[in-house]
């Protein structure tokens, strides 16, 4: 990708389905989940902190994720949050969802 | 856990959200720092590594904020649904709980039920009498009545009068600023006549506006206009309301137009009110309303007039919106003041002013106002009673479910969990008991007014208010609270591990308490007896005056000749031949006439002194109360004069006018002497006002002894023969009987002429509203007498039953020791007894107390009734047997105690 999609509003409406992406993978607390969204994207994509808290709380209000405090290998407090069964559906929405945009625009794009 | 424990991790509620708002700062902080770690490892110096990573999270210290808030909301919404979730097993394991335990259930809610009721029955009484809108009205709020204060000769207080002048009227209505409109009214009761039947039916004379001021529609046709109002004699016409119009018109659809007599005149109806409108008084009810103009017709025998002359129209107004009462009443002072310069010679219009609340909502007179507070004291005590009762049952099912509780919280249940269960099986109950309460209480609030409350045209309408259920969910609510509180107090004492074990730990404390409680209740249920037992005693004492002889031979029935026109003379003839008529009918033993029926309540009175004695000064005036009757009377009630003889058909208008006296009057005049002979002069009344005394008539015994009375001849001089007469009859055989021969003499002497209120004398002594008083009082203390009675039982069956299981163990060693089953069963019952014999004590001195409180407030002197020893020993004797009773069941248990079980168990 030439361009960086650090821009906030671009951002927004992938931000629950990259969260949710990420947390499939196993349970994540919240540096983790930004660090790993960085890598996967080879450095493409860098979640403003400002955002990814207030998207974690609101899926955790919806029931998506779960969170508990643990330890991490330094000892240090985290709080890990873990994707639940509705969280998984949701992903799953949210993927078809995606696709479907990623088709239309490529379609938009493609015309001649 | 102690008590403030418990407070302070309550109140650790609010501290949730700092709590809350720790977390999501220290999780920022930790990403920050990691943040931070990179930058620094990419080679930027400290504080830049600090800034991009702050940075990063946009406004910092708005993220935190919006992060504490979407945690908070998080935290409420998972509290919520626990709650709900821990509120549906609870109720399911009360219900549970009370199939199981059938009896407990059905106590508790009986109970309640009958606290909840009682204090519904009284809160719906007093709600649809005085504070239920009257229907049919808009907005009674903005209604206001004018009054007026006057100064009275007395000149220590002025007294407030609420009647006015036509003129009045008139001047207030086109010159006020205040009112959007201000009406006037007359209740009076009229002799309406449909069909060839008529009756008496109560209504009132009313300005032409009074149905717009009101905002009570008409239905049919319309109300009257400003002429109909002011002219005289040219409109008989009426309105009358949706009931009369259903019950006496068969809800003729052609009613317009239909003519009916009122007062043997002819009307006509131009209107039907809206359904359910009788008027703008809570107590007074009008079916029919007719012009200001007609109360010649309407009201004969009435003091008005369409000029200045009399005062007799109530005025009530409709505030205008946005002005305030203040400044209304401000503005009416003011007017009249200016109205009272216009016309200076006439006192009468000293300051108007406005009354405080909407007219017919208010309580009307102080005792009603005493009345409240008593009756609601009353049946709110019960109420205490009945939570200190279920209350104590609740926690003898706690002692024994002491252990599985014990096994809970060492589980890990939180105290408060287990709280809250027993909050919910409470209030469950006592939901139910509180229904169960509320519709005992609609039944027995038809009984009581049934019973207390007499009279033609006395009716309530209660109706189910908004406000009554409310009322009777509140109390539910708060029941169920009560009633586990001692419980609750004891969860959070109760140590998990002792409980286990089965020890009981700090349970003996609670007896004294519970004792307490149930002699308590056993001296309150004897002093509620006894003053029921006294009043209905004094009732039935101070009613049967002993010169009345067999008041249930005799017939007392009304008619009001003045309605149809009579003047006095004719009236006299008509009453001559009536008695005549009367005297043939088989059956009657005596008859004769009296200007109201029972002296005793006669509240009119002139002020009397011996002519004989020359000069009069101001002490030989004595204010004697009087009635008027025809020949005969004495004889027809039964008791003879002392001396003298009664007025006969020869004393009549030409001769030398005559009265009879009393014993206590003649006494004042002439002590010592006998009256027959001597001669009275009544104050005011000129030279007309000197009469001769031919008989002495015995005392009648009133309430507050002896009065000084005189009996005129209802055929010689009176002033007012004419308006309405009882006629009196001694019968044989059942008085009511008579009636239909009654009625067809006094209707073939004039058939528009009705009777009404037909009774007997005991029930007139009966009914008289003092009557009422003793009743409704008699009712207030012995109707929560015996429940309190019956809920003490269950106190001492609770007390004795507790203490036989607390000493099962040393009955057993006892009855190991040769102790007989008799002798353990008389010592039980001896305790019960003893519970009785110092609830017998308390309850006396109570009931002396109480007894003193009621007389005041039924304004008698306590000295003069006295303590009738029968009623006490009579109730006391109930108490015990109540006692003994109750305590038989524990008694029996303890007796039928295994020694070999008993001493086996701990």
């Amino acid at each position: 990708m030439a361009k960086s999609l650090t821009k906030a509003e671009s951002l927004r409406g992938a931000l629950d389905l990259l969260v949710l992406r990420v947390l499939s993978r196993g349970p994540r607390h919240g540096y983790a989940i930004a660090r790993l969204i960085r890598d996967l994207s080879d450095d493409a994509l860098r979640i403003e902190e400002g955002s990814l808290y207030p998207a974690l709380y609101r899926m955790e209000r919806a029931g998506w994720v779960t969170a508990s405090w643990g330890t991490n290998e330094n000892n240090r407090r985290v709080r890990v949050y873990e994707l639940t069964a509705a969280g998984e559906q949701q992903l799953a929405a949210e993927v078809t969802g995606w696709e479907s945009f990623a088709r239309a625009v490529g379609k938009v794009v493609d015309s001649t | 856990m102690s008590l403030s424990r418990f407070w302070r991790r309550a109140i650790r509620g609010r501290r949730t959200t700092d709590r809350l708002r720790e977390q999501v700062e220290r999780e920022l902080a930790f990403h920050l720092e990691m943040l931070v770690q990179e930058n620094l490892e990419a080679g930027m110096d400290a504080a830049a590594a600090r800034a991009a990573a702050r940075q990063r999270f946009g406004d910092y210290d708005e993220t935190l904020a919006e992060g504490s808030r979407l945690r908070a909301g998080t935290a409420r919404r998972r509290r919520r649904a626990d709650f709900l979730d821990a509120l549906l097993q609870d109720l399911s394991f009360g219900l549970r709980l009370f199939r199981r335990n059938p009896g407990f259930t059905l106590v508790v809610v009986f109970a309640l039920a009958l606290g909840v009721g009682a204090n519904a029955t009284v809160f719906n009484i007093l709600n649809g009498s005085f504070f239920l809108p009257p229907q049919g009205v808009t907005d009674p709020d903005r209604l206001r009545a004018l009054a007026r204060v006057v100064p009275t000769r007395n000149l220590d207080a002025a007294a407030i009068g609420n009647t006015f002048t036509y003129q009045e009227l008139v001047d207030y209505r086109d010159h006020n600023r205040v009112f959007s409109g201000l009406m006037a009214y007359s209740s009076a009761v009229m002799d309406i006549g449909v069909a060839g039947e008529t009756r008496r039916v109560p209504g009132a004379l009313v300005s032409s506006n009074f149905f717009a001021v009101l905002g009570a529609p008409i239905a049919l046709g319309r109300a009257f206009s400003i002429n109909e109002e002011r002219e005289r004699g040219a409109h008989p016409v009426a309105v009358i309301s949706h009931g009369l119009w259903q019950s006496r018109f068969g809800a003729d659809d052609d009613i317009l137009g239909t003519e009916m007599t009122l007062n043997g005149r002819s009307f006509t109806v131009v209107g039907v009110a809206a359904e359910g409108f009788r008027g703008h008084e809570g107590w007074e009810t009008h079916e029919v309303w007719v012009p200001l103009s007609t109360f010649r017709e309407a009201s004969p025998g009435g003091l008005a007039s369409l000029g200045n002359r009399w005062t007799w129209l109530r005025l009530v107004g409709r505030i205008e919106p946005g002005i305030s009462l203040a400044l209304a009443r401000a503005e009416m002072n003011a007017l009249s003041r200016g109205l009272e310069e216009l016309n200076p010679d006439e006192d009468r219009r000293a300051g108007v002013t406005l009354a405080m609340d909407p007219p017919g909502s208010k309580i009307d007179s102080a005792e009603a106002a005493g009345l409240v507070p008593t009756v609601f004291a009353t049946v709110g005590i019960l109420l205490f009673v009945v939570w200190a009762n279920v209350s104590s049952l609740f926690l003898a099912r706690m002692a024994g479910r002491r252990a599985e509780i014990g096994v809970r919280l060492a589980l890990g249940a939180g105290r408060i969990r287990v709280i809250r269960q027993l909050l919910s099986e409470s209030t469950l109950l006592a939901l139910l008991g509180g229904a169960l309460g509320f519709v005992l209480a609609l039944w027995l609030d038809d009984l009581l007014l049934a019973w207390t409350i007499s009279g033609e045209f006395a009716r309530l309408d209660l109706s189910l208010d908004g406000r009554a259920i409310a009322f009777a969910l509140l109390l539910s609510i708060v029941s169920g609270a009560a009633v586990a509180v001692g419980s609750a107090r004891r969860v959070l004492r109760l140590d998990p591990g002792a409980a286990m074990k089965g020890q009981r730990g700090a349970t003996i404390h609670a007896s004294p308490v519970r004792s307490a409680l149930a002699v308590s209740q056993l001296s309150m249920s004897l002093a509620l007896l006894t003053c029921a037992g006294l009043l209905i005693g004094y009732l039935h004492g101070s009613r049967e005056p002993a010169s009345v002889v067999e008041p249930d031979e005799i017939l007392l029935v009304s008619v009001q000749p003045s309605h149809q026109g009579y003047t006095t003379a004719q009236a006299k003839v008509f009453y001559r031949s009536l008695l005549e008529r009367l005297g043939d009918i088989p059956g009657v033993r005596a008859v004769s006439l009296a200007r109201s029926s029972t002296t005793d309540s006669s509240w009119m009175k002139e002020r009397v002194t011996s002519e004989d004695r020359g000069e009069a000064t101001d002490e030989s005036w004595i204010e004697t109360h009087y009635g008027t009757v025809s020949p005969n009377y004495f004889q027809t009630l039964g008791s003879e004069l002392v001396a003298g003889r009664e007025f006969a058909p020869d004393d009549r208008d030409g001769t030398s006018q005559v009265v009879i006296v009393n014993e206590t009057l003649a006494h004042r005049l002439w002590p010592g002497e006998s009256p027959l002979g001597r001669r009275v002069r009544i104050d005011g009344w000129g030279e007309s006002g000197v009469f001769e005394v031919v008989g002495l008539a015995r005392d009648r015994p009133t309430r507050s002894g002896a009065r000084p009375f005189l009996y005129f001849n209802l055929f010689h001089n009176h002033p007012w023969p004419a308006s309405s007469c009882t006629l009196v009859m001694r019968t044989t055989g059942n008085p009511m009987s008579l009636l239909p021969a009654v009625q067809r003499e006094v209707q073939a002497l004039d058939p528009n002429l009705p009777l009404f209120d037909p009774r007997t004398f005991r029930t007139e002594q009966r009914d008289d509203s003092f009557a009422a008083g003793y009743r409704f009082f008699s009712a207030m203390t012995g109707v929560p007498g015996v429940l309190v009675l019956v809920l003490a039982a269950v106190a001492l069956y609770g007390v004795i039953s507790y203490g036989v299981s607390e000493r099962t163990h040393e009955i057993g060693i006892r009855m190991a020791l040769g102790a007989k089953r008799g002798d353990v069963l008389r010592q039980v019952l001896r305790q019960g007894l003893l519970f009785a014999l110092l609830g017998t004590a308390i309850g006396f001195l109570t009931s002396i107390a109480l007894l003193r409180f009621l007389l005041f407030l039924l304004d008698e002197t306590s000295e003069e009734l006295p303590m009738n020893p029968g009623v006490f020993v009579s109730v006391s004797l109930l108490l015990i047997g109540v006692a003994l009773v109750a305590s038989y069941l524990p008694a029996r248990r303890a007796s039928e105690v295994d020694p070999m079980v008993a001493l086996r168990a701990e």
